[in-house]
């Protein structure tokens, strides 16, 4: 069962990020849902348990973005295991404001990590299979900065339920054993 | 030094790297339309609830404003009507020179009412659209998209089954070209990362101002002629001074867009 909610979290996510969000916030300061997923996906289950949802989701992302299918998943992946070397959050629990905050930075990073790496595919697209795809993310405004925010602030939520769903399936793996 | 966790990162990249070189030689595209054949009616009520939603709220927003908008419309309803009435008259001599000249008419353009279901919006601005209308509904690659008074808005850029993804005019692919109503100065208009639109390639002999109106040319095919664009807003030079560019103001808030026509004909 939280298999299935897993799947619809995603699914919810992907609808939210190029159906609702952009109704409702100016261009340029939509949070990255995705990289938010992916952040606590990577805390909260792992690499090996993980690896699976995050290359769904980046496959749905890639569906709707404008490169090629595989290159946005290929990103999220790289931060996925980015993410997962750094061993400290692994022991990350949001309980402490401390934790809290160093969550906000991880997400933030990763979200500023996450565009460089598309930026790269692209321009490695580019130049290696001549595909016209430019991505263009302007780091150096106040839109860039509450995009940064946002996605912090989006990427809460979502790691909670990400945690209720871990027990979930420890409870779901304890029963069958 | 390649433990379990490592190898299967390596051999992921990989396989995802092999999917990207399969992916741009278009093998892609069906698993594209599946995914948008899938999710295009949740992807269509999210957007119109949330449009409705954040409409509402807008609303609200908006109450304190009302009498002065109010007086303002009042205003140049009446200034339409005075410019309607000249029009008219315009109309009359312009469908006889038409008939003369065997000119189809400008309205005749068959259009294609589409629905916004969806925006990529992980850039720094979203220039790309989906639209609920595809290959099955006559949409192709190249087609203008226009809203309602004849504003150009983008072309369709991939088409799938059930649905179809427009370029907006500010996206850094898009290039139309052009020509200023007022003094026929041609040009092309080109998208500026999704961040505005610019008129470039004017020769530096001619003369624009700023609020002159520029319409697609029609030449070089694709769009047909006098779809307007915007309005002129900055004049300048380029970048390696050959040419004057212009930005384009657009009357359009292309961030809003619910509905959109692509021009079928």
């Amino acid at each position: 069962m939280a298999k299935a909610y897993l799947f619809l979290l995603i699914i919810l996510i992907f609808l939210m990020q190029f159906s609702v969000l952009g109704q409702f916030m100016e261009q340029g300061r939509v949070p990255n849902l995705f990289v938010a997923f992916t952040v606590g996906a990577a805390v909260i289950f792992g690499f090996e348990r993980s690896l699976g949802m995050t290359i769904f989701a980046g496959l749905l992302m890639d569906a709707l973005g404008g490169l090629a299918m595989g290159s946005g998943t290929l990103a999220l992946v790289l931060l996925f295991w980015t993410i997962n070397q750094i061993k400290s959050v692994a022991d990350l629990r949001l309980k402490r404001l401390f934790s809290v905050i160093l969550f906000f930075a991880i997400v933030a990073l990763a979200l500023i990590s996450f565009d460089i790496l598309v930026e790269a595919v692209a321009k490695a697209e580019k130049l290696f299979l001549g595909i016209n795809a430019t991505v263009y993310i302007n780091r150096m405004s106040i839109n860039y900065v509450l995009r940064l925010l946002y996605t912090s602030l989006a990427a809460l939520p979502i790691y909670l339920l990400l945690r209720r769903f871990s027990r979930s399936l420890q409870k779901e793996t304890a029963i069958k054993k | 030094m390649f433990s379990h966790k490592n190898i299967k990162f390596i051999s992921i990249a990989f396989l995802l790297i092999v999917v990207i070189f399969v992916s741009v030689r278009g093998a892609d595209n069906p698993v594209k339309s599946g995914i948008f054949w899938l999710t295009s009616p949740f992807l269509k009520t999210f957007r119109v609830f949330s449009g409705g939603l954040h409409g509402f709220f807008q609303f609200l927003g908006s109450i304190g404003d009302l009498k002065n908008e109010n007086e303002k419309l009042v205003k140049e309803n009446l200034e339409l009507v005075s410019e309607i009435a000249g029009l008219k008259d315009i109309k009359k001599e312009n469908d006889l020179l038409r008939q003369q000249i065997s000119l189809l008419s400008r309205g005749d353009h068959e259009l294609e009412a589409s629905f916004i279901i969806a925006e990529d919006n992980l850039g720094a601005a979203s220039s790309k659209l989906m639209i609920d209308k595809g290959r099955i509904n006559g949409i192709r690659e190249g087609m203008p998209v226009v809203v309602s008074g004849n504003i150009l808005v983008g072309k369709v850029s991939e088409v799938f089954n059930d649905t179809a993804r427009i370029s907006l005019i500010v996206d850094q692919d898009s290039a139309v070209n052009a020509e200023v109503l007022e003094s026929g100065v041609k040009g092309i208009v080109e998208g500026n990362y999704g961040l505005g639109a610019m008129m470039n390639m004017i020769s530096q002999t001619e003369v624009i101002k700023e609020g002159d109106s520029v319409i697609s040319s029609g030449l070089g095919g694709g769009f047909p002629r006098g779809i307007f664009i915007g309005k002129i807003g900055q004049v300048g030079q380029s970048g390696d001074k050959l040419f004057q560019q212009a930005s384009i103001i657009s009357s359009v808030d292309l961030s809003s867009l619910r509905v959109v026509f692509v021009i079928k004909n």
